[in-house]
């Protein structure tokens, strides 16, 4: 038997999964449509007051871009826990962290980067001045991200049970991205610095891949015993 | 030195066995009880008696004697918590899975307690209930996570594996809790100049800080006592078909 | 002895709020151990029952 490097497994995951992704075009669309319906709600309930929406923009944006990360989150692992493909490689003794990185990265290919685009249309029917653009999108970059490793860790937990379950878990683990990713987009809007807020998100990225990672291979094992 | 090593690591170890810990703790537990109770008893009526009124802002700072050893103890237990899990996922230890999901609930309802206490306290002297102050708000937000820890435990059916869960997510907590902090100091000052701090005066007067300090052990140790409840019927429950429990209660063996 | 009441009571007018936070304070502790000692009590009779 051939000896298979990690960056040959991670490929070989990361294909499958994404083949598996785009023959089912709801995975990726969902997520999309979501965000979108619940960004336009805001001006609905609110009215639609351009002083009052720009100022909103930021919270409303990451609102809807959390929620619509969350909603995708039990997908991670619950198709291959169930038909055996898990099994498959937690006995395959390759490491298991090679999985979970792949199975965020997936994640946040199919939710993350649809919401980073549509985050320009939310911020164009938002009024988001246009200075704000660049810090929105490194901020949605660096936040969704995260919430891709603490979903992933969110949905091993939670593997086989209730999906607001999940949702439960990762909600208030997710403040600190909430908050710095807002702070991001309403320190541009008041032409301030916000260089601070985003290395501290990519600190906590940086600690956080690693870490969650590791952790959610700890929880998937949990079903293993 | 060697010796009281020799006895620590000895005492931990039996500590990790459930029915030495039954045995001991059913020693204890009155003990415990009286000493809590009465050190609390006396910290609350010298704080409501015969501590001087504030200054500043009269009577009503007596909620202090409430509301900070309750705040710290909503602390200090998720910091216990997170070792239970440290200790639970490494060493696999029974018995601080079982601390770490009877902690949980007591200290929920500390934080729960914290926040109550600081709304009524804020009624009078800042004139609303809530105030999206940092402090409050991070108070608020591990509650939250006490709520998350507690919702996790009790939809896994397995009681080991549910342990293990929330070591897990307990141990992302404590990653995450001064990450939290920080955040929402820094959101505070972006959105609104800091109004009110919630401490009164910082330099506190010996005369209000002896009850404080009385008070604060006192809840640690009614902390001590609750623990002890809840482990021991944690304990009884998850071992109720060993043997050691049917001859303790005269069952068939 | 009614006015010394009043005066613990209301203390200097917010008495009531610190009050109400002793009673809640104990009622979450009474709480904590009642139902601490309830399970306790099934566990025993469900130990009996065996």
């Amino acid at each position: 038997m051939m000896q298979s490097s990690i960056s040959d497994w991670l490929t070989i995951i990361l294909r499958r999964d994404l083949i598996i992704a785009f023959r089912r075009s709801s995975t990726y669309i969902t997520p999309l449509i979501f965000f979108l319906i619940v960004v336009t709600f805001f001006p609905l309930a609110l009215g639609p007051q351009e002083s009052l929406l720009s100022s909103l923009a930021p919270g409303v944006i990451w609102i809807a871009a959390l929620l619509a990360s969350l909603l995708a989150v039990e997908t991670i692992f619950s198709e291959d826990f169930r038909d055996g493909t898990l099994d498959d490689f937690f006995i395959s003794l390759e490491p298991s962290f090679i999985l979970v990185f792949a199975k965020v990265l997936i994640h946040w290919l199919i939710t993350g980067l649809p919401i980073l685009i549509a985050s320009m249309i939310a911020a164009l029917v938002l009024y988001l001045p246009f200075e704000s653009f660049i810090p929105m999108i490194f901020s949605l970059l660096l936040g969704t991200s995260f919430m891709s490793l603490l979903g992933a860790l969110g949905a091993a937990l939670s593997l086989g049970r209730s999906a607001i379950l999940s949702a439960i878990i990762v909600l208030p683990f997710s403040i600190p991205t909430l908050l710095m990713g807002t702070s991001v987009i309403s320190s541009s809007l008041i032409n301030q610095d916000f260089s601070g807020y985003l290395m501290i998100m990519g600190a906590m990225l940086a600690i956080g891949i690693p870490g969650l990672c590791l952790l959610t291979v700890e929880a998937l094992l949990l079903n293993y015993e | 030195m060697n010796k009281i090593w020799n006895f620590i690591k000895r005492w931990f170890i039996e500590m990790g066995s459930p029915p030495l810990f039954y045995k001991w703790s059913s020693k204890i537990l009155p003990w415990l009880s009286i000493v809590s109770i009465l050190i609390l008893g006396v910290g609350l009526y010298w704080g409501m008696f015969y501590a001087p009124t504030d200054y500043k802002q009269g009577d009503v700072y007596r909620i202090l004697f409430i509301h900070v050893p309750s705040a710290i103890l909503g602390q200090s237990i998720f910091m216990f918590m997170a070792i239970c899990g440290f200790i639970n996922m490494i060493w696999r230890a029974k018995i601080s899975g079982m601390m770490l999901k009877s902690a949980a609930p007591i200290g929920a309802s500390f934080t729960l307690l914290a926040l109550v206490t600081g709304s009524i306290w804020g009624k009078p002297t800042w004139g609303t209930w809530w105030v999206w102050d940092a402090r409050l708000t991070s108070t608020l937000i591990l509650f939250f996570i006490y709520a998350a820890l507690i919702g996790l435990h009790s939809t896994i059916e397995d009681k080991t594996k549910a342990d293990r869960a929330v070591s897990i997510l307990s141990i992302v907590g404590i990653a995450i809790i001064p990450v939290i902090k920080k955040s929402v100091d820094w959101w505070q000052t972006l959105h609104q100049p800091s109004t009110f701090t919630i401490t009164s005066s910082p330099s506190m007067s010996p005369d209000m800080y002896q009850p404080l300090l009385i008070c604060v052990i006192g809840f640690y140790l009614f902390f001590a006592l609750l623990l002890t409840l809840n482990l021991r019927n944690e304990v009884l429950e998850r071992e109720k078909n060993k043997n050691w429990v049917r001859q303790l209660f005269g069952g068939l063996s | 002895m009614l006015n010394g009441f009043d005066e613990v009571f209301l203390m200097d007018g917010n008495g009531p709020y610190v009050w109400s936070c002793l009673v809640i304070f104990i009622l979450i502790l009474v709480l904590n151990i009642f139902t601490a000692l309830k399970r306790k009590n099934k566990i025993l009779k469900s130990l009996k029952k065996l």
